[in-house]
């Protein structure tokens, strides 16, 4: 208090030293400077709720910030922030790229983008996801009239700071959609003053870490219905390229060529058809581009449909780091390119080594769960698991526990588990097994029910018995995970990314070593996971 | 077309400010007639060509009254004829840009078998400088104005920018020496200038074109509201039609006096009036007395209206002609003031309401205090006062049933709504967070004229918050200032996520 009264009267004193004897011109420059101060610290405090979780990840925030670093860029639509692991890259290759792909990138944003990053960069590749080319401009047109807030074109021109490119930028967005209100391009406070409404605690709070990973995006999900992928394989709408669409191509093989770095056309989605990788080819050989279709190799890559896609159109992390495998290789065959992992200057990257292995760890981890073909194998893998990063939640339906067998008994037991399960009957049980210990709750004819907090993730676990009237459930946040099953139900949540690895039940009642279940709705149905690869869809 | 609400209008006001400090003094007034008509021309060249015409128009009329003045042997009657057709020719403009498509529909169905259709101009402010030239040239005839010789130094008059959206309607012998003499920078004018023009933008942006949100909802989709949703639309409506008209007076006012250019104040805390004609004169003052200097007095003072006393007198008595004589000059005003917001019947309506409720409080004045005596009111207490400003509160809020539904069907229909049913529960169980605010928003606004309530009545306590404000230490009036312009760039609405509306005056 003192301290603060004394910090007034030494600003007084200055004050009174040597602004008031001034003339009032000082007085003016300095409250419109303290002004100006003033909106830039709200204008960062009030863009901060706008950024979900694909804004946030800017790659052209580091470009700015780390000049004349990266080795290669990855442009386009979502895939292209997605569907490759620019650390990885960094890790196995010693190759330093970004991505600067947003979602639906239209082309002639990725040009803008691309403009603006070689007046930043040297790069030797700049790879252009070919989803961005296929983009009509009628599709654009309709998705930004659907979209009032115009929050994709706010995620590229934004992150342009070259006037002369955002003004060209907004020129071709006002030919594109008409009317636009440039300033909200310009001034961040004039498009997110609004945000106040949606501000928080959390907003104020600078983050631990980097929440960014050279413009990647991570994906954890596994999509577990196959079967949905290979309808969006009949993908037919149109995709003859637009005299727009060439025009844009045309000038990206320009500007890298002024830059001297090539532009590769990269498919990265799998629901390609031979229309338009056909349309796509024949562009790349009109402007001598290279041209890669992942479409083409996925025996090479090993990708695996039923494992590596977070949903039909986005690889997860496990699907992005075989396909950054793919490009790196291809990269260190064609060109030469210093190690950076040897270089102090991309410390950036050595720090995010550890995030990063937390995040192979659970894509892994989630993988192999979804992978155990039965009960045995399931426990298996969960006896493997970290326990500081995963909580295991577990509750017995309609126990009988008629065919759980000594081995996987021992296994339970290895997971913490004191109570032997093979010789209980008509009782209720939960488990809730982490970090904090095993937390278990046993009860003979009546129900069991177990509830927990961790980093701010609620568990609550509920087994019914023979004569209690409640459903065997698990829930996660409120959210329901699995319930009604049969037998064993198991709910596994990782803490660290705050996701649910898995969720499914084994029917020990019925079956020796069943196989994993999942309760979908009211019923019950076994998750169908396709076993065919991917194949060309052709229409003729 | 520059908005007072837009960055373009922050950028030409600083560099026209900057632009006038620069030039020489006997200079400046230039500077202001070029950014006038900048200005202007911002808003299409067609219009440009009708305040070129309606200038023109006055200024050929003044001149020839004065040259006749002047000659060896004036004609009173050479005068009045040419005043009649320079008003005639300028109120054309104005009829055409206010009744042109009625007019031209009406004509077609009358005489044309096709219906007539043309796009009709509709200047800026044409209302607004219209009348500044009529007064003109009426004070012109009248001899109680000298003839402005140089007719760009006239076209500045009319079409100085920072007044031309909303009014207010200056008179030529307060405005125009002021913009002609050039003006020294003065800090203390810059000041508060701006303390005005930020006062301004928030009563704008934060709170009229946040309670704007709710009348346009409400009364835009009227079929799904009933009972007194209504009456808080309404309110709601009144809200943001004062701050809305008093904020861009007070933007045009500030910028005004950062160049020491002092304009006529068009509001004196209306909401604190104890009768409907006192309102009147604390409202949109420069139209009021507009109207009695160049409508009221000269049909007060007309012969015709003697006559008719005198008439009514013998046969009615005394008392029943004085009110005539006070009654057919408030009744022809207040048609001409419902016809200058609009052309609708709305309209007419409307001014007929206010001509009705300010005749009768006129005529029956007398009885109304001989009751109050008989009941032994006391008419100075607090209770009293506050029964007055809030009976004058709730005409006008009526008043703004008649026109914000923009059809006197809809007008009549939402009556009917309000009268259905008595829903009360609507101020306890969260129903005004779903009309066009939600909760936060709500609050926001609510604060807002608070604070706007405060001001005021500190204001009518003699308070000059300005000076108030001036003599707070450094440090505080900065924070003030800060805070102040904070709020508005956070709380107010613009932008492309909440786009704010223009100005409610500027379309009349």
């Amino acid at each position: 208090m003192k301290s603060a009264f004394q910090c007034i009267k030494h600003i007084k004193t200055l004050y009174k030293q040597y602004i008031k004897p001034q003339n009032k011109l000082l007085k003016s420059i300095l409250f419109l400077s303290i002004l100006a101060a003033l909106t830039i610290i709200v204008q960062n405090i009030l863009k901060s709720p706008i950024d979900g979780s694909w804004a946030a990840q800017s790659g052209m925030e580091i470009v700015h910030k780390y000049p004349k670093s990266y080795d290669a860029c990855f442009l386009g639509s979502s895939t292209a922030i997605s569907n490759i692991s620019n650390q990885h890259l960094y890790e196995k290759y010693g190759i330093a790229s970004v991505s600067l792909g947003e979602p639906e990138q239209p082309l002639y944003l990725a040009r803008y983008t691309l403009e603006e990053f070689l007046n930043y960069q040297s790069p030797k590749v700049v790879f252009l996801d070919t989803k961005s080319i296929l983009y009509g401009d009628n599709y654009f047109k309709s998705r930004i009239g659907n979209d009032g807030n115009h929050i994709m074109l706010h995620q590229s021109i934004d992150s342009i700071r070259t006037y002369k490119i955002k003004k060209q930028a907004l020129k071709d967005t006002a030919t594109i959609i008409g009317d636009i209100d440039k300033w909200n391009y310009y001034s961040p406070l004039y498009y997110s003053h609004t945000n106040w409404k949606n501000l928080s605690y959390e907003h104020f709070k600078k983050p631990d870490k980097p929440d960014y990973m050279n413009g990647n995006v991570v994906l954890f999900n596994v999509a577990e219905n196959c079967a949905e992928i290979y309808n969006m394989g009949n993908y037919n709408s149109s995709y003859s390229l637009s005299p727009q669409a060439e025009r844009y191509v045309s000038e990206m093989a320009d500007l890298c060529n002024a830059a001297k770095c090539d532009l590769v056309l990269v498919t990265s989605y799998v629901f390609s058809n031979k229309k338009q990788h056909n349309a796509i080819m024949a562009l790349s050989k009109k402007y001598q581009l290279k041209y890669i279709d992942i479409n083409e190799f996925t025996t090479k890559t090993r990708f695996q449909h039923q494992l590596d896609l977070a949903d039909p159109v986005h690889f997860n992390l496990s699907g992005s780091i075989k396909w950054s495998d793919f490009l790196g290789n291809y990269l260190q065959n064609n060109y030469k390119f210093p190690d950076r992992r040897k270089d102090t200057s991309y410390r950036r990257f050595e720090e995010q080594k550890e995030v990063f292995r937390q995040q192979k760890d659970c894509i892994y981890t989630r993988q192999k769960l979804l992978s155990a073909t039965s009960f045995y194998q399931y426990l298996t893998v969960l006896t493997h698991l970290g326990k500081k990063d995963h909580v295991i939640l577990i509750s017995a339906a309609n126990s009988k526990m008629t065919h759980l067998t000594k081995l996987e008994q021992k296994l339970l037991s290895e997971l913490g588990l004191k109570t032997d399960l093979s010789s209980k009957k008509n009782c209720g049980y939960v488990a809730i097994i982490s970090e904090n210990g095993v937390q278990e709750s046993f009860s003979f004819l009546n129900s069991a029910r177990a509830e927990e907090t961790l980093n701010k993730a609620s568990f609550q676990v509920i087994s019914n018995s023979a004569e209690g009237s409640e459903i065997s459930s698990i829930k996660i946040n409120g959210q329901e995970m699995i319930q009604g099953g049969n037998g064993l139900h198991f709910a596994v949540y990782n803490t660290r990314f705050n996701i649910v690895s898995s969720s499914c039940f084994f029917d020990i009642n019925a079956y020796v070593n069943p196989a994993p279940r999942k309760v979908t709705t009211a019923g019950t149905g076994t998750i169908q996971y396709a076993t065919e690869p991917n194949v060309w869809k052709d229409e003729e | 077309m520059i908005n007072f609400i837009s960055i373009q209008f922050l950028i030409f006001a600083t560099a026209t400010l900057i632009l006038y400090f620069l030039t020489p003094i006997r200079f400046r007034w230039t500077v202001l007639l070029v950014a006038s008509m900048f200005f202007y021309a911002c808003t299409g060249l067609n219009a440009l060509i009708f305040i070129l015409l309606s200038a023109n128009t006055a200024y050929v009329t003044a001149r020839s009254i004065e040259d006749n003045y002047n000659s060896s042997t004036p004609n009173q009657k050479r005068n009045l004829f040419t005043l009649l057709s320079g008003i005639t020719i300028t109120l054309c403009f104005l009829i055409y840009s206010k009744a042109g498509n009625a007019l031209a529909s009406a004509i077609s169905a009358i005489f044309l078998a096709k219906p007539l259709t043309f796009q009709v101009i509709v200047p800026l402010g044409i209302s607004y400088y219209t009348f500044s030239i009529i007064g003109y040239m009426m004070d012109v005839y009248r001899k109680q104005q000298a003839v402005e010789h140089n007719f760009f130094k006239f076209l500045l008059y009319m079409s100085y920018f920072p007044q031309i959206l909303q009014g207010s309607i200056p008179r030529y012998r307060t405005l125009a020496p002021q913009l002609f003499t050039g003006h020294l920078f003065c800090y203390k004018n810059m000041c508060y200038g701006m303390q005005r023009m930020i006062w301004g933008y928030f009563k704008k942006m934060v709170i009229a074109d946040r309670f704007a949100l709710i009348s346009s909802e409400v009364f835009g989709n009227y079929d799904s509201y009933e009972g007194l949703i209504f009456v808080v639309a309404a309110i709601c409506a009144t809200i943001e039609l004062y701050c809305d008209f008093s904020g861009c007076i007070d933007i045009a006012l500030g910028f005004s006096e950062i160049l020491s250019i002092h304009l006529d104040e068009n509001f004196r805390r209306p909401f604190y009036s104890r009768s409907a004609a006192e309102f009147w004169h604390r409202w949109h003052i420069t139209l009021g007395t507009w109207f009695k200097d160049y409508v009221y007095m000269p049909i007060v003072s007309s012969h015709m209206i003697s006559k008719l006393c005198q008439k009514t007198g013998k046969l009615f008595g005394r008392h029943f002609a004085k009110n005539i004589m006070s009654a057919i000059p408030l009744a022809i005003i207040w048609i001409l003031t419902g016809l200058w917001h609009g052309t609708g019947a709305n309209y007419l309506v409307w001014g007929c309401y206010w001509g009705l409720i300010i005749i009768f409080s006129t005529i029956f004045a007398t009885d109304y205090k001989k009751i109050i005596v008989k009941l032994h009111i006391q008419t100075d207490s607090i209770f009293y006062k506050n029964f007055q400003i809030l009976r004058t509160c709730l005409i006008y809020v009526i008043s703004r049933l008649i026109t914000v539904p923009g059809d006197l069907r809809v007008t009549w229909k939402i009556i009917q709504r309000i009268f259905s049913e008595f829903n009360i529960w609507i101020f306890f169980d969260e129903s005004l967070y779903h009309i066009g605010l939600d909760r936060k928003d709500f609050w926001v606004g609510t604060i807002s004229v608070l604070i706007l309530w405060k001001v005021s009545s500190l204001q009518e306590k003699g308070v000059k918050i300005r000076d108030k404000i001036a003599s707070y230490p450094l440090i505080l009036r900065w924070c003030i200032y800060f805070a102040s312009i904070l709020a508005i760039l956070i709380f107010g609405i613009y932008g492309s996520k909440q786009a704010g509306k223009t100005f409610i005056y500027m379309s009349y």
